[in-house]
């Protein structure tokens, strides 16, 4: 048990090996499917024998690696990052299902897959700044390759726009750990790159109003906060499906995951002080870009946009300094994760099927594929919130823990959320309904469409079963996120 | 007398007499043994650095062995090896099989151990001009190339100035304490300073900081490649373990010694990092970040720490690794009929060469200094220690020229992986001495990045 969780980190990166030296095409793909259903899983047998009642990180292992720079192999979870790993595991199991059927390179597809998922495990579980930061740096080169070679017309353009601005913040990021561990330094003559070390040091408000940019910035170029947004529209149009869940479903949360896991307990006084910036940010990125996302005709571009207006009620509930918000802005993550891998996948086959994103070129596909249609519909409804489905809860507990303190910034939230519905109905409208408007030479087409194949309707009902537990049975999961809003906030909360 | 002292060197120089002799009698289609010869004459020079004692003196205190010059020989004979394997191949390619090609790689290695193997700047001197005129040789191979030739040229003219600002540097710190052994201190005296000056810049002009880089674009292009891979590495390593010696010893009894290193490490940064934005040939744009290196790695001389120096000396060797190992793709490269290392030539090559381009982009974003490649180490080991020093603004300065430098190494992987083949160059095969050279830098440039602590430890004990 106690090194499972190493072993569920590294076994997608030996896979991956073994994928790039056989090179064969079969067992790639078997391969890649039995792996990720091994660690989903593993993960799995994690998350239930995880105590809920003890604080702490859990499964704990450490090493030393680098003794002269403070630097070892620590690794350990807690409620937030088991179940981020779980929902990991989850997405990519799904995402290599989904891939059964591609034809371009696809032993580089998996391997490349393969080494993403070790780096996204990684970010979840390492509890050391160097080890943190390798995962997060190391998720970059496949994540670039894939948008690079699988993508659409433009995908060098965005490919490079989403190296550059993602590197940008790793270093500020860098920077912050730095400044944090050079104040260290000279406190007690000692270096230290250990998380729980830090946790201790309690570091002057002059430091945490910076290092907390520092950081801050790292994370928001990842999450994307407005106004460093707008890479994600272009990764996303450009990305390959699988490319798309991953990077909505894991690669954001990595930036919210950082605020909760380093900026909050790390810098508590900072995070005060900054509340209203973060607010104001949060509250432009869920209006203006749900407001992005009415205006759009491409429905990846659609999807990208309502992303980053969901994010901002992740960070909106972050920083509400509230054990309820953060609890919801933990539930959000994952229920957007979930949804939005669910209305990529739902986005790639449309494309699959009539090689077009825009909407101009869709429409009244309900009657021809009528099994994809009620898929494309829960996954919808899970994104935009209906009771019973993940994100409601998620939203509600955000309003709720924000609403005792900031009634105002809540209230204004709540319009924004509302305007989800709209792009949503509004895309499902022009996609799946409007048959009279068509023509017949479509409608023609539109006969020889064929419906979900097995490949497909995996990943999506594991997904949406997920968003359907988490939607009708909350409590469980409320406690699970309480241990780490517990031990982020301060023990009284 | 200690002959135990002396074992890696007679062992080299025997070996080269040895190679030397056997080229002249041999004929041109032996001469694949000569190199393999070399080969193994480096590896049991290697070897027998296991077996000297340390520390110990030798030739009247002339020449001294102690941990810490062991690692710099171990390490540079290394690499020698990895080219003096490498090189064959391009050059019966290019249809110049020059016999002499092996033992002047190991000619000029002997003179990096003799140089780095005394305390005396008399002594040094030799070495470092055994190694130099041996480097103008070597970059003049291709006696009917004119970029060769002007390269060997402007290297001569500007390197014998490097080699007698040394002497003069010595000279002036003689007249001024009375002793050209490291032992010197600081009198005061303004001609003491003036020598000290002349010493760094004379280290300054052979690890090509600016402003005394003028010769690296040119020598770096015009050389054959494998030699701009020895160009390169060696030197550097030879180098900077010797600069850091003399900061030790010498430079840093001089209050403004601080002052000079600092400005020119700066400007090297950014020089080298902006002029490579700007190239059109991969060769070129690789000779440039050698210039902003110099840059990265004499910012860390700037302070005397222990932690600082060890990571600087960490990030020399593995850069040397990586850039051995891009410089070896380069000239596999360059056995393809009509290849120039033009941008427009490396467009699509990953179609073409998916284990040769992706290997080069391992270097490349290895040399970035992306986790968990090596060099991040060696980034994040200077900048701690720059801050340590309390030097939080070269420390920045570091961070933001580090940053600026990311971009042209991404251009070269834009152009190898994104970018559709226009025209094919037909089919290389790579030889069996440089898919080793490959293989070996290729996993030390990761391993290294994980296990750092093996080499970091090592250079902390004898430092």
């Amino acid at each position: 048990m106690d090194h499972l969780l190493t072993v569920i980190i590294f076994l997608p990166l030996i896979t991956a090996g073994l994928v790039g030296l056989i090179r064969n095409e079969t067992f790639a793909k078997v391969s890649s499917v039995a792996v990720s259903g091994l660690v989903l899983i593993l993960s799995l047998v994690l998350f239930v024998n995880f105590d809920f009642e003890r604080g702490g990180f859990q499964y704990v292992t450490r090493l030393d690696w680098i003794p002269t720079l403070g630097i070892s192999y620590h690794l350990g979870v807690d409620g937030m990052a088991i179940s981020l790993i779980v929902m990991t595991a989850l997405l990519f199991f799904a995402v290599f299902v989904w891939s059964w059927r591609i034809e371009d390179r696809p032993v580089l597809y998996t391997a490349l897959f393969l080494m993403l998922e070790t780096a996204c495990l990684g970010v979840f579980s390492a509890l050391d700044f160097f080890l943190f930061y390798i995962f997060w740096e190391g998720m970059l080169i496949p994540m670039y390759f894939i948008i690079g070679f699988w993508g659409h017309e433009r995908k060098v353009y965005a490919a490079n726009k989403f190296f550059l601005y993602t590197f940008f913040g790793s270093l500020f990021l860098l920077l912050g750990f730095a400044s944090v561990i050079i104040y260290a330094y000279f406190q007690t003559g000692e270096i230290t790159f250990n998380y729980i070390d830090h946790l201790k040091m309690g570091y002057p408000l002059w430091l945490q109003k910076i290092a907390f940019l520092l950081f801050g910035l790292g994370f928001a170029v990842k999450i994307p906060m407005w106004p460093f947004h707008t890479w994600l529209p272009d990764a996303h149009v450009e990305a390959p499906t699988a490319g798309s869940v991953i990077l909505a479903g894991v690669l954001l949360k990595m930036g919210t995951y950082g605020f909760v896991r380093f900026s909050l307990p790390l810098f508590p006084e900072a995070s005060e002080f900054y509340i209203p910036l973060i607010f104001t940010l949060s509250l432009i990125a869920i209006i203006y870009a749900a407001m992005m996302a009415i205006a759009q005709t491409h429905i990846k571009r659609l999807i990208a946009y309502s992303s980053i207006s969901h994010m901002g009620i992740v960070t909106l509930g972050t920083f509400a300094m509230d054990k309820d918000a953060l609890n919801g802005a933990i539930y959000m993550m994952i229920a957007h994760g979930l949804s939005s891998g669910a209305l990529f996948f739902a986005a790639g086959f449309i494309y699959d099927r009539i090689h077009s994103y825009n909407m101009d070129d869709l429409g009244g596909l309900a009657r021809y594929i009528p099994n994809f249609a009620v898929l494309f519909m829960i996954s919808g409804l899970a994104a935009i919130g209906l009771p019973g489905l993940a994100g409601f809860i998620a939203e509600f507990l955000v309003l709720l823990g924000t609403f005792k303190k900031h009634p105002v910034w809540a209230f204004i939230a709540g319009v924004g959320m509302v305007l989800s519905a709209a792009y949503f109905l509004y895309m499902y409208k022009k996609t799946m309904l409007e048959e009279d408007t068509i023509t017949d030479e479509r409608i023609k087409k539109w006969k020889t469409l064929r419906d979900v194949e097995v490949h497909h309707l995996i990943p999506f009902v594991a997904i949406l079963a997920v968003a359907f537990i988490m939607g009708l049975y909350p409590s469980p999961f409320v406690k699970i996120f309480t241990h780490t809003a517990r031990m982020v906030l301060g023990a009284e909360v | 007398m200690n002959w135990n002292a002396l074992l890696p060197e007679i062992v080299l120089s025997l070996g080269i007499l040895l190679v030397f002799t056997l080229e002249l009698f041999l004929r041109e289609r032996y001469q694949r043994a000569l190199t393999l010869i070399s080969f193994l004459v480096v590896v049991a020079s290697a070897f027998s650095v296991f077996f000297v004692n340390f520390p110990a003196k030798t030739l009247f205190d002339g020449f001294s062995v102690d941990g810490y010059n062991l690692i710099a020989k171990f390490l540079m004979m290394a690499v020698t090896g990895l080219v003096v394997l490498s090189s064959y191949d391009y050059f019966s390619r290019k249809g110049s099989p020059y016999g002499e090609l092996p033992y002047l790689y190991l000619i000029a290695l002997l003179g990096f151990m003799v140089m780095l193997s005394s305390e005396n700047l008399a002594i040094i001197f030799v070495g470092v001009e055994l190694a130099s005129i041996t480097m103008y040789i070597l970059v003049g191979l291709f006696r009917r190339d004119h970029l060769s030739k002007e390269g060997a040229y402007k290297y001569l003219v500007i390197g014998t100035t490097g080699t007698s600002m040394f002497v003069l540097g010595s000279a002036l710190v003689y007249g001024s304490t009375g002793t050209v052994t490291l032992s010197a201190t600081n009198t005061g005296d303004p001609i003491f300073a003036l020598g000290v000056l002349f010493l760094i810049s004379a280290l300054a002009l052979k690890v090509s900081a600016v402003p005394f880089h003028f010769w690296t674009p040119d020598a770096y292009e015009g050389a054959p490649t494998p030699t701009t891979s020895f160009l390169a590495t060696v030197p550097k390593i030879g180098f900077y373990f010797l600069f850091v010696k003399l900061t030790l010893y010498l430079f840093s009894t001089l209050p403004s010694w601080k002052m000079v290193l600092a400005v020119i490490a700066v400007a090297s940064m950014f020089y080298g990092s902006f002029m490579a934005y700007v190239q059109r040939s991969v060769k070129r744009l690789l000779a440039y970040s050698s210039i902003a290196h110099a840059g990265y790695f004499t910012v860390a001389l700037t302070s005397v720490d222990r932690i600082l120096l060890s990571s600087l000396l960490f990030y020399v060797v593995v850069y040397a690794l990586a850039t051995l190992g891009a410089f070896t793709v380069l000239s596999v490269l360059e056995k393809k009929e009509g290849w120039t290392h033009h941008f427009e030539d490396f467009r699509g090559l990953f179609k073409e060469h998916p284990v040769l381009s992706s290997l080069l982009a391992l270097f490349l974003f290895g040399l970035i200094g992306i986790p968990p490649m090596a060099v991040f180490v060696g980034k994040l080991g200077i900048f701690m220690g720059l801050v340590k020093s309390e030097e939080i603004f070269l420390a920045l300065v570091f961070a933001l020229a580090s940053i600026i430098a990311a971009g042209y190494y991404v251009k070269v992987i834009v152009y190898m992986f994104l970018y559709k083949r226009e025209r094919g160059f037909g089919g290389v095969n790579v030889s069996a001495g440089e898919s080793l050279t490959l293989f070996v830098t290729g996993v030390s440039t990761v391993a290294l990045g994980l296990f750092p602590g093996v080499l970091i430890g090592l250079l902390l004990r004898f430092l």
